[in-house]
């Protein structure tokens, strides 16, 4: 019990530390939000109208305090670009990167498994050593590159797949997920190729510890130990990476979803901060740290799941 | 890659079922090891006999080869080492004539090993019986699980493990040192092997539980007649177990004979200097002997002449040049240019 409390006041404190960052750096940035709404040969007394019905021209301490005694409530603000609440916004972005991050995320997983240990067994093969330098090379392309050749390849010269726009899944399922795949595709294409190449060298570690030697001893062959023994070892280690990257699709990737014309997260942040938009900012950024701390304590869960021995030693804190 | 099967092995000979004879034939036994470059013999010549009901000791200090032998015998060596040349035949079977695959029906069902540290020799993320149950299903393709359960359950009461059934379900790192020993020895006796290696099973336990493990071996091997070869760099748990012991030094056996003889008349300089090694709390007062010297390293050995050449005391000249066979002398094997023998038995 005081360890779940330990991790909600930590978690609180952190929300705070983040809400006071984003609006310090708002008070450096410049330009004001009225200007830009009514461009720069605006007449000053219009702008000063402007300031006073949007509450920006009263001092920093206040709007501030407003915004976080809003936000407690959980009334995030309205958006002084489009005037409607900030809550309402990020719930019309988010199944968008939502369903986005699932695809992603699953298309990497199910890439990693099979590839990880295709290199693992054939480590000593010629393909081997090529795939794994594609590796690298997959680490290091920009994915709005790969989003672009894809585009390129599916959409305009094969014409198999839309090259972009959301269709929501409500509205028509299949092509949803269509819609989804090339995007999906080049944000896995990247995480993969960071994922496999850790997820090879820890079950290339495991491998040589004492427990496969054991399990060989009992007369397992060398892929039964690896995929009974080895396997769920290894991969525990990679949840953490796993976990780094689901909060990077989550908070939106904000070139691919401009590169696909997706109303996402990521989309939303751009518009927010040219705007020089403070609460939609504040609440997307709001939303990415809530967002981080629930998938580390998911991924703390996830980890007792696999591995008894932190269970016991959770339940010696309790 | 070391699980990868020996293709040149695919048209190996059937498995010979109808020889009945059960025992352990080492026939002169040469390993390498590759490393930067090079071959290097690890161990040249090794030659030893196990039968039923025996328990064969072979002690050395760490890098000898003791390791390199037993891990030979079960197939499991490293992929930087190979086998030159030798046969291993347990009950009359080659093992090295056989294909990975069916060496895989050998290994836990004949010959079975228990290693030297039970923490990290148990997959840390599986339940303990299950690891157990498990050595039982492999070669049991017909057993259900609560079959296996069953059997595991039986072996683990019969190791001396109390509260089984909790037991099952619990994981490595709940259980003592001396449990965990005990989950590998049932580990390593559920399918009844002919043959169970043990590599220095009590090295990572406690003085009193060294005695207890030590004494369930010797018991479940009086009950089942099976071969033991314990290897162990601590001669107290030799003089206490073994019937027979083999001094190893640099890859060879320099001296191989019965255990009480052997350790009450040493006869190479090697063996010698390892029994004045050991503390003898009489003489407190005075320092404790060690054999000068340390054993090189793999790249420094040389080819020719006695491994041992460099820290004997009784070093002669000839020993520089040649390395005796292992001659038969009065009750025992020996290796040394200290005794004219009349050559190999």
């Amino acid at each position: 019990m005081r360890y779940a409390l330990r991790k909600v006041a930590a978690a609180v404190v952190t929300l705070f530390i983040v809400s006071l960052l984003t609006f310090g750096v708002f008070q450096i940035l410049p330009g004001n939000p009225a200007e830009i709404m009514l461009g720069v040969d605006a007449d000053p007394l219009q702008v000063e109208a402007l300031e006073q019905k949007l509450q920006i021209d009263k001092p920093m301490v206040e709007r501030y305090l407003n915004w976080v005694g809003g936000a407690i409530k959980g009334d995030l603000g309205d958006s002084i670009r489009y005037q409607i609440p900030v809550g309402e916004l990020l719930k019309s972005s988010l199944p968008v990167t939502v369903s986005l991050a699932l695809l992603s995320i699953l298309l990497t997983v199910v890439i990693v498994v099979p590839v990880s240990i295709y290199l693992v067994k054939n480590r000593n093969k010629k393909s081997a050593v090529i795939f794994s330098s594609l590796t690298q090379l997959g680490v290091s392309l920009p994915s709005f590159w790969v989003g672009i050749l894809l585009i390129l390849l599916f959409s305009v010269t094969l014409n198999l797949l839309p090259s972009g726009d959301y269709i929501s899944f409500s509205e028509d399922p299949m092509g949803s997920f269509l819609s989804l795949i090339l995007p999906s595709c080049a944000i896995a294409i990247g995480t993969s190729a960071t994922v496999i190449r850790y997820l090879k060298n820890t079950l290339l570690d495991e491998m040589t510890q004492d427990y496969v030697r054991t399990a060989r001893s009992k007369g397992l062959t060398m892929n039964q130990a690896l995929y009974r023994h080895v396997l769920k070892n290894a991969l525990l280690p990679s949840l953490t990476i796993l976990g780094m990257i689901v909060v990077d699709v989550l908070g939106g990737s904000v070139i691919i979803e401009n590169v696909f014309n997706l109303p996402g997260i990521g989309r939303l942040l751009t518009s927010g901060v040219g705007n020089r938009d403070f609460p939609l900012v504040q609440g997307i950024v709001f939303y990415l740290a809530v967002t981080v701390l629930v998938m580390n304590l998911v991924i703390d869960i996830l980890y007792t799941v696999v591995d008894p021995r932190i269970r016991i030693e959770g339940g010696e804190n309790r | 890659m070391f699980w990868k099967k020996k293709k040149q092995n695919l048209d190996a000979p059937k498995l010979k079922i109808e020889n009945q004879e059960k025992n352990l034939k080492v026939k002169n036994l040469t390993v390498t090891i590759h490393s930067r470059g090079k071959d290097y013999k690890a161990l040249s010549n090794v030659e030893f006999e196990i039968h039923p009901g025996q328990i064969v000791g072979l002690v050395g200090e760490s890098g000898c080869g003791k390791s390199l032998t037993s891990l030979s015998v079960i197939g499991l060596l490293p992929s930087a080492a190979k086998i030159e040349k030798g046969q291993i035949l347990l009950n009359g079977q080659d093992l090295y004539s056989l294909n990975e695959e069916q060496r895989c029906t050998f290994r836990g069902a004949k010959i079975s090993m228990i290693f030297q540290d039970p923490m990290s020799a148990l997959n840390p993320l599986m339940a303990v019986g299950k690891q157990i149950s498990e050595s039982y299903r492999i070669h049991h393709k017909m057993a259900g699980k609560k079959e296996a359960e069953e059997k595991a359950l039986a072996m683990m009461e019969k190791v001396g493990l109390s509260r089984v059934k909790e037991l099952y379900k619990e994981y490595p790192h709940q259980l003592s040192g001396g449990m965990k020993q005990r989950v590998m020895i049932a580990m390593a006796l559920i399918n009844k092997p002919d043959l169970i290696i043990a590599d220095e099973p009590t090295t990572a336990l406690d003085v009193t539980i060294q005695a207890q493990i030590l004494d369930l071996l010797k018991e479940l091997n009086e009950e089942s007649d099976s071969m033991i070869l314990l290897i162990s760099h601590d001669l107290g748990v030799i003089r206490e177990v073994c019937d027979q012991v083999m001094v190893m030094y640099g890859g060879k056996i320099v001296e191989h004979g019965d255990t009480k003889k052997v350790l009450q008349e040493p006869m190479h300089p090697y063996t010698k200097g390892l029994l004045s090694s050991v503390p003898d709390p009489e003489k407190k007062d005075e320092p404790i002997f060690c054999v000068p010297g340390f054993v090189e390293s793999l790249e420094q050995r040389k080819e020719e002449g006695c491994p041992f050449t460099g820290r004997c005391i009784e070093v002669k000249e000839e020993c520089k040049k040649h390395c005796p066979e292992l001659k038969r002398i009065k009750d025992r094997q020996v290796r040394c240019n200290l005794y004219g023998g009349t050559g190999n038995e």
